[in-house]
């Protein structure tokens, strides 16, 4: 059974006019798969984020995790925001622990784990530094072990990426590729760049911004191996079919 | 006075600030004490010595000014006594020398500590006080639907105005002085706890909700320390409050303190009196203003944007 299933589900925001979000939106997300979705701003790809964390719910339709319908956000879902998140009065290290405390775990136990994923993710050395001592992929890393911290079994991701440099973003994917080959979990990533989305995901779901909201036009499965070849033909080709997908041309 | 550079030893010391500034930002107390360094000082260089230099500038322009205008008449020095005869009352009422300050030489320490007492307690008490409701309000809609509209009906209302209420209340003595002391510091407390709780950004509760924070860690662990600059600014608003209250009712109803001996010196027109105690509450104000953000400071230094030390 797959373990994220959407079945129909549409978001409004009734704000002066009833402002659609998302529209019939229906896909399913098997165990262990890196789906991407791409689209445009305001095509709903964060709305559906946050209705599978459950900081919002559906307006109509089901969304279904595990088999159950989604109730509240959880630590068996953790999220990596885009824009900074972290804890700006606790150390990486606390940041990291966190979700251990809060589950119960004694604090010395929890900073010991925590300073374990510090180290995996590359960030030794820097478990005392506050948050704004950090760079921008310092502070993506540190958001994604807090995250990993829990274990849980869905992972969010919402353009996590968009806002560092070319260089950051590229070792902070393979970072995260490695993540999810060593301990397999399932990875929704929200993205607006087609390059990196074909780089990453097992299949791609393709949105677009209508007027009546976003929809899913598509679902692309990537047969590709890895590491992936990001100049090659068949990695092209998917590019620009989602390209045409989107209705933009694509450079080639 | 500033020392003269001694070349190259200042030298290195003003070239090794940036990387000082850097490390007071990165490392926590605790790395510190590992590595047994002190906390950083900031008066070790050139710069915050001359920033010191440059801070005594206007007021010793001021009190030349002063003195000039009382020594040569310009303005009739019962109206306006010479800042020297400030001076030397002053030092007579902290160390009993001259009898300048009459019934009150050598009694400053006295109502020092009458003032201050009454101000410590009753900020205590009233900053708790807002502390408490302040985040409760801010935290549940329901408790700012019943208490808030109290508290903004209850704020606008001057502390003077309740100067008669609380000698009915508590008395003649030090009681109403706390009383009020308490209505100072309780409302900016108030007001700042419930603004610093309701702001807290929304990313941050998300974050601690999906890590799985209950309501009980959510407020402990999340909505508190991100809501304590806040709340610090609130409370240091109340201190000054605070002197303002305890003035106005040492004035009123109280027979010591700073605000009492102002107030009879200025029954037996003792002008240079009258500015001692002014002077000496501007004093305490300052320096309870700095040795409360001494101690609130290690807690904010994660919410400091570079600022200047």
């Amino acid at each position: 059974m797959s373990q994220i299933v959407a079945h129909h589900v549409s978001k409004y925001y009734d704000t002066e006019v009833r402002t659609r979000a998302l529209t019939e939106f229906s896909i399913s997300v098997e165990h262990n798969e890196f789906l991407c979705i791409v689209g445009p701003s305001g095509c709903g790809k964060s709305t559906f984020l946050n209705l599978v964390a459950g900081f919002i719910f559906p307006s109509e339709g089901n969304l279904i995790v595990d088999g159950k319908p989604v109730t509240g956000p959880g630590p068996d879902r953790g999220v990596v925001f885009q824009e900074d998140a972290l804890f700006p009065w606790l150390t990486a290290l606390d940041n990291v622990a966190f979700g251990l405390e809060m589950r119960g775990m004694p604090k010395s136990h929890a900073r010991e784990r925590a300073s374990e994923i510090l180290t995996s993710v590359g960030l030794s050395g820097f478990e005392r530094h506050l948050p704004k001592a950090l760079s921008g992929g310092m502070k993506q890393r540190v958001a994604i072990s807090r995250v990993l911290a829990n274990d849980p079994d869905v992972m969010l991701l919402d353009e996590p990426f968009s806002a560092l440099d070319a260089f950051t973003r590229t070792s902070l994917q393979n970072e995260l590729l490695r993540i999810w080959e060593r301990n397999r979990r399932t990875l929704i990533f929200i993205t607006h760049n087609v390059e990196e989305a074909v780089l990453l995901g097992t299949s791609v779901a393709v949105m677009t911004k209508g007027s009546d909201g976003g929809r899913l036009i598509r679902q692309v499965q990537i047969d590709m191996g890895r590491p992936r070849d990001t100049t090659g033909s068949k990695f092209n080709e998917y590019k620009r079919h989602i390209y045409s997908d989107l209705g933009v041309a694509s450079e080639f | 006075m500033a020392e003269l550079p001694r070349s190259l030893d200042d030298r290195s010391s003003v070239t090794s600030i940036g990387a000082d500034e850097l490390h007071s930002v990165e490392l926590t107390s605790e790395t510190r004490r590992e590595r047994g360094q002190a906390r950083p000082r900031a008066p070790r260089n050139n710069i915050s010595r001359l920033r010191w230099t440059g801070a005594l500038i206007v007021p010793l322009a001021v009190a030349a000014i002063w003195e000039a205008v009382a020594r040569y008449h310009l303005l009739s020095s019962s109206l306006f006594p010479p800042l020297s005869g400030v001076v030397s009352v002053w030092a007579d009422w902290v160390f009993a020398l001259n009898g300048k300050a009459l019934v009150y030489s050598g009694t400053w320490l006295l109502h020092v500590e009458a003032s201050a007492e009454r101000v410590l307690l009753g900020f205590a008490l009233g900053s708790c006080a807002g502390v408490i409701l302040g985040v409760l309000t801010g935290w549940s809609g329901f408790c700012r639907t019943l208490l808030d509209p109290l508290v903004q009906w209850l704020r606008p209302i001057p502390v003077t105005a309740w100067v008669p209420l609380s000698i009915i209340w508590f008395g003649i003595g030090g009681a109403p002085a706390v009383g009020l002391v308490f209505i100072g510091a309780f409302f900016p407390t108030y007001v700042n706890s419930m603004y610093g709780v309701m702001q807290v950004e929304d990313k941050l509760i998300r974050a601690a909700r999906m890590l799985g924070a209950r309501e009980r860690q959510m407020l402990f662990r999340v909505v508190l320390p991100a809501a304590l600059p806040t709340i610090a600014t609130g409370m240091r608003v109340g201190l000054g409050f605070s002197w303002m209250c305890v003035i106005v009712s040492e004035m009123l109803a109280v027979k010591s303190g700073l605000g009492y001996v102002l107030w009879d010196s200025y029954y037996f027109s003792n002008l240079d009196m009258v500015v001692a105690a002014m002077a000496s509450i501007g004093l305490l104000g300052f320096v309870s203003d700095k040795v409360f953000r001494m101690l609130v400071r290690p807690h904010l230094r994660w919410a400091d944007q570079g600022e200047q030390k």
